[in-house]
């Protein structure tokens, strides 16, 4: 097993171990609550998060260095974005009326990305059908923000910026021939630090006192465990790894903006 | 070479008259166990399909692509019953015991007739943890279905979430027995393990 592999499967345990205390704390929120439905979508969605995950380890232990073909996980990783997409839509009902502008938008970001993953990968059929739980995901979560204007203009705008950022240089990246060290090492550069700017901002809404920001706090908790999951695909050896240890500190602040939306809940 | 349908034939035939001769849960188990023969062998076929179109080989397509195949094509079946007859939880959990064990025994009987049942240790791994396998994906999967169900939130989400409990624990099963070692002996293990902890799980479930 290789350096990067070894590092890349002590993440994914440490990726359980934060999942199954969650776990459980979601299956004892969700007696605590009078709206469960949403918290044991949650706590499934964990479950498949924990399955894939697991998945991953038993791989990385039996047949490390290999690429893994389509599998079962790919199916755990689908069912992740279903469920939390399914636990927004049933945490917030009225959500359900369709909203064309985020759905034009979650078809194209999605769509982007697809291209990438297929121009990275070569798997067409494969990165176009397990694409479209992130059209829903996407959507549901754009949709949310979109009609509570959650983000503020200026953040509207460095998220904007930042993935116009992200995309072209990661399209440079892929094509350059010349000076791809320093573009590469431009585009994790921008991308890392996008991350660590989204992550800041979940955690400052999770962690928010004011008790009108829990709705918010959960759309953009979400909205980061979605983008954190993107980024685990935009990167490669070493970085493929780092990427996944921002995927693993999005999960708490999903199940901490949860548990205010959930007992905030007085329906 | 074995002839699949033959050998369905020759098991699904008595079991299709004893469905005139009996009531209930019994007949209900049987034409579960029935369906779940069918499910096997169109899984079969489905799977030598993908062996041949994927290209992946014997061996990486029983390891990657056999387990999806396998459960999608026995969550269909389960499904279906669900959506034309909305049975109780009990009479879910009942027919989905049946659609299992019927899918491992035409399995188990279609294996020991193209390897041979002389080894004791070759007809104790497939009984045991192979047969028990089949059952506890399907059980795992039902559960889900059975807690969600009682909330109200039967959707194309948990469908896909409880499916993809089921296909990553066929998948870990058949990732863990494809390699030779330990991993092979957790991977005989498992099924049993997690059955009996299904069947502590029940009692609660069934709360």
């Amino acid at each position: 097993m290789s350096g990067v592999t070894a590092f890349e499967t002590v993440l994914f345990i440490m990726q359980l171990i934060v999942l199954v205390p969650f776990i459980y704390l979601s299956g004892r929120l969700s007696k605590a609550c009078q709206n469960s439905l949403p918290v044991s979508l949650f706590s499934f969605a964990l479950i498949s998060f924990v399955m894939q995950g697991l998945y991953w380890i038993v791989y990385n232990f039996l047949r490390p260095g290999t690429r893994m073909p389509f599998s079962a996980e790919e199916i755990a990783g689908s069912a992740v974005l279903l469920l939390l997409g399914a636990c927004l839509v049933n945490a917030f009902p009225k959500e359900k009326k369709l909203n064309i502008p985020p759905l034009v938008f979650s078809v194209l970001f999605t769509g982007l990305n697809a291209a990438l993953w297929i121009i990275w990968s070569g798997e067409w059929v494969q990165d176009i059908v397990f694409g479209l739980p992130y059209v829903y995901v996407i959507y549901v979560i754009v949709a949310g923000m979109w009609r509570r204007g959650f983000l503020k203009r200026f953040e509207l705008i460095i998220a904007a910026t930042g993935l116009v950022c992200i995309y072209i240089l990661g399209l440079i990246s892929t094509y350059a021939t010349k000076h791809v060290n320093v573009i590469n090492a431009l585009f994790y550069a921008v991308l890392f630090v996008f991350t660590l700017l989204v992550l800041f901002v979940d955690y400052r809404a999770v962690f928010c006192r004011d008790r009108a920001t829990a709705e918010g706090a959960m759309y953009i908790s979400f909205m980061t465990f979605i983008w954190t999951a993107l980024v685990i695909y935009m990167c490669a050896g070493v970085f493929y790894a780092f990427a996944n240890v921002f995927n693993i500190v999005a999960i708490p602040a999903m199940y901490f903006a949860l548990k205010r939306w959930a007992l905030d809940d007085i329906r | 070479m074995i002839y699949a349908e033959n050998i369905l034939i020759c098991i699904a035939g008595p079991l299709i008259v004893a469905l005139a001769f009996t009531k209930d849960k019994a007949r209900r188990f049987i034409a579960a166990f029935i369906t779940g023969m069918v499910t096997c062998l169109i899984a079969a076929y489905i799977g030598g399909f993908f062996e041949l179109k994927a290209g992946l080989g014997m061996e990486n397509t029983a390891i990657f692509i056999s387990p999806v195949v396998e459960e999608i094509l026995k969550l269909i079946p389960m499904l279906l019953y669900l959506s034309l007859f909305e049975p109780s939880d009990e009479g879910m959990i009942l027919t989905c015991t049946g659609i299992g064990t019927g899918f491992a025994t035409f399995e188990n009987c279609c294996q020991l007739l193209s390897a041979g049942s002389g080894s004791l240790p070759y007809i104790m791994v497939r009984g045991f943890a192979v047969g028990v396998m089949h059952i506890v994906s399907l059980l795992a999967m039902t559960f889900a279905f059975v807690v969600l169900r009682r909330r109200g939130a039967l959707s194309v989400a948990v469908i896909i979430g409880a499916l993809s409990m089921s296909t990553c624990f066929h998948g870990l099963y058949n990732l863990l027995v494809s390699s030779p070692g330990a991993s092979t002996y957790i991977g005989y293990c498992l099924p049993l393990s997690v059955a009996v902890m299904l069947y502590l799980m029940r009692k609660r479930i069934a709360r």
